[in-house]
């Protein structure tokens, strides 16, 4: 049986993974690099994604390897409901990985994952006040009490029923 | 449930939705925006509550909450903002009432400006239930003169319109032309020349000027889906959408609900084989239709083909199809279209030539 190509990955803090190509190629960004160097042992730089988030990452190509490409001008929707029991797993996590994980999915170019981690704070966001999600996310309310109530005067139609 | 159990955890650094950039942030917001296409309310109500959190949250989720038309008289209150003085005067002068009408100016957002889906139904359907709350009966001239006025507000402001829809089938639609009303004007008819995605009721193409007008101001279309369900007789339709297909540059999906495929709907389609990626023809009648031409070598990318509950397909028709080669068909529905007695080998040969790839028959 033929070997499995590999591919060495360094993370930020120089620490080394290595994966299987098919594996790597699940990311659009190394998919391209590994297509441009062609066969090479140079392990690939990976300088904005952290040991413990690769290894997630990694964790995810692995599982979803054999899953079908997702053409990115694909106008099917994005339904958040429709997570699987393992990709439900995989994102619990605290607030800090899921939101390394988003931005590792976006400059590493991994679209499942990006709409995963993404639906994941969707669902983060339903149902709530906007006092709770400025809890749930500690955001600042930076609104002076006039903008506020012009925001909301203008798009109260959003409530009719 | 995965709700309650993120929620739950632990935060390790509670300042990194901040740090989210723009195109992630709206992203989130348009999974809530899509995800509420089946249940609008509920959508609308978490939407409405994003644009509350703080400003950025507000200028990123906004026009994600603007980009459709939402049929409520409200939101006619809000588009009426933008007439210039003299247009106010000259709806007052028709009997449109502007008391409850806020300025431009007072305003926080360009909302016209956020418009990327006009479904025309709706936009009428507001601008009636408008006139219906604010005007006196008879409404006729101040929905007519409404219904133009905002046309002209939106051709203003929205300069990026990517989906048009005219499909929906209403008593209204025999005195509402709103496609002529749309076209006939330049001012107007510069706003549908970005659009992408045509859906189209066949009956809105009222007359041969208007025809002549939508394939003129509507030549990027990606996506054309066309309902053909209550088309006249005394119309040759087909040679109609035909000549729409024709003035696009580069279709790449095209849909069709019922009337008839024929030999001139087949050769337009010819000119956008290299482009094509899923056709689908749904309870269409083949009848008036010899041969698919030079679809049966040259659709190199066509990904999807539907053939479904379609009628009199001919042998020499089904011949072709069976011997036809599309390299990159990854699905299949020919599911009750009448092939006497041959679908089997049609399906058999299509997913023997694809072996290598997933087909999904239905």
């Amino acid at each position: 049986m033929a070997e499995l190509k590999k591919v060495k990955l360094t993370s930020s803090e120089g620490t080394e993974f290595i994966v299987d190509r098919k594996v790597a190629e699940k990311s659009v960004l190394l998919k391209n690099m590994l297509e441009d160097v062609g066969e090479s042992d140079m392990a690939i730089p990976l300088p904005n994604v952290t040991g413990p988030i690769l290894n997630k990452v990694i964790d995810y190509c692995t599982h979803h390897r054999d899953d079908p490409f997702v053409n990115q001008e694909d106008d099917s929707k994005k339904v958040s409901d429709d997570i699987d029991d393992w990709d439900a797993e995989f994102c619990k996590v605290d607030q800090g990985t899921l939101f390394e994980l988003i931005l590792s999915a976006n400059y590493l170019d991994i679209k499942p994952l990006l709409d995963l981690t993404c639906k994941t704070v969707a669902n983060m966001i339903k149902g709530k006040t906007p006092d709770e999600i400025r809890k749930t996310f500690n955001i600042i309310n930076d609104f002076t009490p006039e903008e506020e109530e012009h925001v909301r005067k203008e798009n109260e139609w959003c409530e009719e029923r | 449930a995965l709700v309650s159990l993120v929620n739950g955890l632990t935060l390790n650094d509670k300042n990194m939705c901040e740090k989210l950039p723009y195109e992630i942030l709206r992203h989130v917001f348009k999974i809530i925006y899509e995800d509420g296409l089946n249940d609008r309310a509920e959508m609308l109500e978490d939407l409405y509550t994003c644009i509350q959190v703080n400003k950025r949250w507000c200028e990123t989720a906004m026009p994600i909450l603007w980009s459709n038309i939402i049929p409520s008289a409200s939101v006619i209150n809000v588009y009426m903002s933008f007439f210039t003085p003299d247009e106010r005067n000259e709806l007052i002068s028709k009997g449109i009432p502007f008391q409850k009408i806020y300025t431009k100016s007072t305003l926080t957002f360009c909302y016209p400006s956020f418009l990327r889906v006009l479904n025309l139904h709706e936009f009428s359907s507001a601008i009636f239930h408008w006139c219906i709350q604010e005007c006196r009966q008879p409404i006729s001239i101040q929905y007519n003169s409404l219904l133009r006025g905002l046309l002209v507000i939106l051709a203003r402001h929205c300069k990026t319109l990517q989906q048009l829809h005219l499909d929906r089938r209403s008593l209204l639609d025999n005195i509402h032309h709103e496609l002529w009303l749309l076209l006939h004007e330049l001012t107007t008819r510069n706003l549908i020349s970005s659009v992408r995605k045509l859906c189209l009721d066949i009956r809105k193409i009222i007359n041969e000027d208007c025809l002549k007008l939508l394939c003129e101001s509507c030549r990027h279309l990606r996506i054309l889906k066309v309902d053909m369900t209550l088309v006249e007789p005394f119309w040759s339709w087909d040679s109609r959408i035909a000549q729409l297909i024709s003035s696009q540059k580069c279709l790449r999906s095209f849909i069709m609900k019922r009337g008839k495929c024929t030999d001139a709907l087949v050769s337009a389609l010819e000119l956008h084989t290299d482009s094509l990626r899923l056709i689908h023809f749904r309870r269409v009648d083949f009848s008036k239709c010899t041969s698919i031409g030079t679809f049966k070598s040259n659709c190199k990318n066509l990904e999807v083909l539907i053939i479904h509950g379609c009628k009199h397909l001919s042998g020499n028709v089904r011949e072709e199809l069976i011997h036809a080669s599309f390299p990159k068909l990854v699905e299949l529905d020919v599911n009750g279209t009448d092939c006497d007695g041959a679908i089997v080998s049609w399906n058999n040969c299509v997913g023997r030539r694809n072996e290598n790839q997933e087909l999904k028959f239905y």
